[in-house]
């Protein structure tokens, strides 16, 4: 602790949730940047194509999902969560009361909100790019469905959160002691090579076929994991400025 | 390629172009640090997110398409209804040619007892068949373009086919289909394309989305009975 000032664990948490989300609200801006422009990018193609053949006949579906936008949010996680890890980002943690492990649950937490508004944001893209489409596309303009279901949407927000989750645990890693460093590029050197080396072996079709809610569940259950280990890991660090 | 290698390339990619992005708008927020308040930034994200939600609602009360996906029911009437005609087809009959299906008429006049027919592009799959008709005068032709429904993924797209080119030549009847035409769809759907593929949603389902078969469209060629027609590609077939 940097102060002598007598406060609970719960107010260090809170003041700097409240800090951190304010400090790095420019990574929304930057979210909504990068939607702009891969929505701008696959305008006209969409997330998706089909095509049919008959007679002198092809006809050609662009297929506008929310795939893209989420791959976008998800990878937008993940690399902001590694950031929040980062020296620069430490150094804002001297700027108010903290230890490791507040700020790796801060962390957390703003993580989770901002995976909340990062949903929102996507959708909001979506649906430009679909009022875009519409004015400029009426006549081969096909709706299926335009409204998002709940369960579409809590598995957007936990998809989100579980890569902010994976990033943050990477970003830990690499600040952790030596042993659990070391430990984290061997894993990170079999999750990268195993499925070249053994393509077989991955095989993520009986998690894609749960229903949405399992699916989601399932998610934030290695969420949860990822942050136990992020807060395991901020406790055993020194803190240092390095 | 493996499967595998094309997964992790074209994740790497989307990847490389985020960290591209970010890194750039770090280097520009350095510059424009003075501008992008916090206030600033909670208005921008704030007007974002509110012109989405009236994209949705405009969307939502405006937006309607003037495609329609058939239901289910739809299907199943327009499958009996094809079934129905190939099996008319098959048993000669002319029954199934009626004035609902027809989308255009050629009428044009030909010297002596036979009419001679040629076909471009034989292999476009068009059904060409003859029948006789008592009301037609000696030496006219009509020719009729019968369009039935073509359905593909649950849509009639049976008004985008393009009709052939009928003109008499030399005394001989050219049927020419035109050449390979494309139409493009843009389809909203909000969901997860990738959950839906993988669920296979629409194979899972009692009946089809697509019903297309080659007997989708018929062109007629009608003469007065006793007119012989003919036919050296070996391509039409007659009604009764």
């Amino acid at each position: 602790m940097q102060s002598l000032t007598n406060m609970s664990f719960k107010t260090i948490v809170k003041k700097q949730v409240k800090w951190k989300a304010k400090l790095y609200s420019s990574a929304l801006s930057s979210l909504i940047i990068l939607q702009v422009i891969f929505g701008a990018l696959l305008f006209s193609s969409g997330s998706a194509s089909s095509g049919h053949g008959r007679g002198n006949l092809n006809v050609q579906f662009s297929i506008y999902s929310l795939d893209m936008f989420l791959i976008i949010s998800a990878l937008w996680a993940f690399i902001i969560a590694i950031l929040f890890t980062t020296k620069s980002y430490r150094i804002d943690d001297l700027s108010i009361i903290s230890s490791r492990t507040s700020s790796a649950i801060a962390n957390i937490l703003v993580l989770i909100l901002y995976s909340f508004i990062a949903v929102l944001i996507m959708l909001a893209s979506y649906y430009i790019q679909i009022f875009g489409l519409s004015l400029m596309e009426k006549d081969s303009l096909i709706i299926d469905k335009l409204i998002i279901t709940p369960s579409i949407f809590i598995v957007c927000i936990s998809s989100i959160c579980l890569f902010g989750a994976i990033g943050l645990l990477f970003g830990y890693c690499f600040q952790g002691p030596s042993i659990i460093k070391i430990s984290s590029i061997v894993l990170l050197a079999i999750v990268i090579i195993s499925p070249i080396i053994f393509p077989d072996f991955v095989n993520l079709q009986p998690f894609i076929q749960l229903p949405d809610l399992l699916l989601s569940g399932f998610y934030v259950i290695v969420s949860i994991l990822c942050f136990t280990l992020c807060i395991w890991i901020a406790d055993k660090s020194e803190v240092s400025r390095k | 390629m493996t499967n595998i290698t094309v997964l992790l390339l074209s994740l790497l990619i989307p990847i490389l172009l985020v960290i591209v992005v970010l890194f750039v708008l770090r280097k520009v927020s350095n510059k424009t640090k003075n501008f992008w308040t916090l206030k600033h930034l909670s208005i921008g994200i704030t007007a974002y997110i509110a012109v989405g939600l009236f994209a949705l609602l405009y969307l939502s009360f405006f937006g309607d398409s003037s495609i329609q996906v058939l239901s289910k029911s739809e299907l199943k009437k327009i499958e009996k209804n094809i079934e129905s005609i190939q099996k008319y087809d098959q048993e000669y009959n002319s029954s199934f040619l009626t004035d609902n299906y027809k989308k255009k008429t050629w009428e044009t006049d030909f010297l002596g007892g036979a009419l001679p027919v040629i076909i471009n592009n034989a292999d476009s799959n068009l059904n060409i068949r003859h029948l006789n008709n008592d009301n037609i005068p000696a030496g006219k032709v009509l020719v009729t373009y019968y369009q039935f429904p073509a359905i593909i993924d649950g849509i009639d797209i049976s008004d985008k086919i393009s009709l052939p080119n009928v003109y008499m030549s030399q005394n001989q009847l050219w049927i020419e289909a035109l050449s390979r035409n494309e139409v493009n769809f843009h389809r909203i759907k909000a969901s997860l394309g990738i959950l839906d593929f993988n669920r296979k949603v629409d194979l899972d389902d009692d009946y089809p989305s697509t019903i297309f078969y080659l007997s989708s469209n018929f062109i007629v060629i009608e003469t007065p009975r006793g007119t012989d027609i003919e036919d050296s590609q070996g391509v039409i077939q007659y009604l009764r």
